[in-house]
């Protein structure tokens, strides 16, 4: 699975939300993607890409596309 | 501890139950207590927990299992003065342990903690021995508890015997009044 792949794959098992409305999606802008639901995305991140997020990587993960940014530049993983 | 904790990740090494248990003891009458030692007490026995549990929480989230128990105190529940360091760290742990059961609930992880009362400890024994035998005194038991008493406690709630307990209080402090 390419990370991309991987990305996207977390974001529908955390949030329970179907693969096509994944890219592009922003933190509250669906009632899934609540604090519980970002809770549940970060974890499913950590264990996708083996990595310990930082808590204000945590904070600052506001959409799908920040999120992107967030691991390409503090963890390392290319998309 | 997060490099502790990453190389338990790399191990493939899964947490299952969180006993946070470090604590110290210390403070006096708020007027007569350094500012400074108030902090430290707080750090160790209320932010430690937070900081270890921050770190192991996602994988629990992630298996939507797992259990924390707190080591609280009856000092957290019982405000005597002079603990507004010890006592009031406490009663954090106690009001966080609830809070947090109830922010991981849907993820099936139970939260909660036990008071113990006084533990027959080097900790409890450097403390007033004047002002405790005024407090065991107090106690329908009259007597320190034994570590292994507490353990007891702590090993109940880990255990599927306590699987709908969480967001609870247990204490274990031989009937404190």
């Amino acid at each position: 699975m390419s990370n991309k792949e991987k990305y996207v794959q977390a974001f529908v098992e955390a949030l329970e939300v179907e693969e096509s409305i994944v890219e592009g999606l922003e933190y509250q802008a669906i009632a899934e993607w609540d604090s519980v639901g970002h809770m549940s995305l970060i974890a499913a991140i950590e264990e996708a890409f083996d990595i310990m997020m930082d808590t204000d990587d945590i904070i600052d993960f506001s959409s799908y596309e920040k999120g992107k940014e967030i691991l390409t530049s503090n963890y390392g993983i290319e998309f | 501890m997060k490099s502790e904790i990453l190389r338990l990740k790399k191990e493939r090494i899964e947490i299952d139950t969180l006993v946070n248990c470090a604590g110290v003891a210390g403070g006096n009458l708020l007027a007569i207590t350094p500012m400074k030692e108030i902090r430290e007490i707080f750090d160790v026995n209320l932010f430690s927990y937070m900081e270890l549990t921050q770190l192991l929480i996602k994988p629990m989230i992630r298996r939507k299992q797992g259990n924390i128990i707190n080591i609280a105190s009856f000092e957290g529940i019982n405000l005597y003065p002079g603990n507004s360091a010890y006592g009031v760290s406490k009663a954090a742990v106690i009001a966080w342990t609830k809070t947090l059961a109830r922010e991981v609930g849907d993820f099936g992880i139970r939260v909660n903690a036990v008071a113990p009362g006084f533990v027959d400890t080097e900790m409890v024994l450097n403390t007033g021995e004047h002002e405790r035998n005024q407090i065991l005194e107090n106690s329908a038991f009259k007597r320190l508890a034994t570590p292994k008493e507490i353990a007891d406690v702590v090993y109940f709630l880990a255990s599927d015997s306590a699987s709908f307990i969480t967001g609870e209080v247990i204490r274990a402090d031989g009937g404190m009044i």
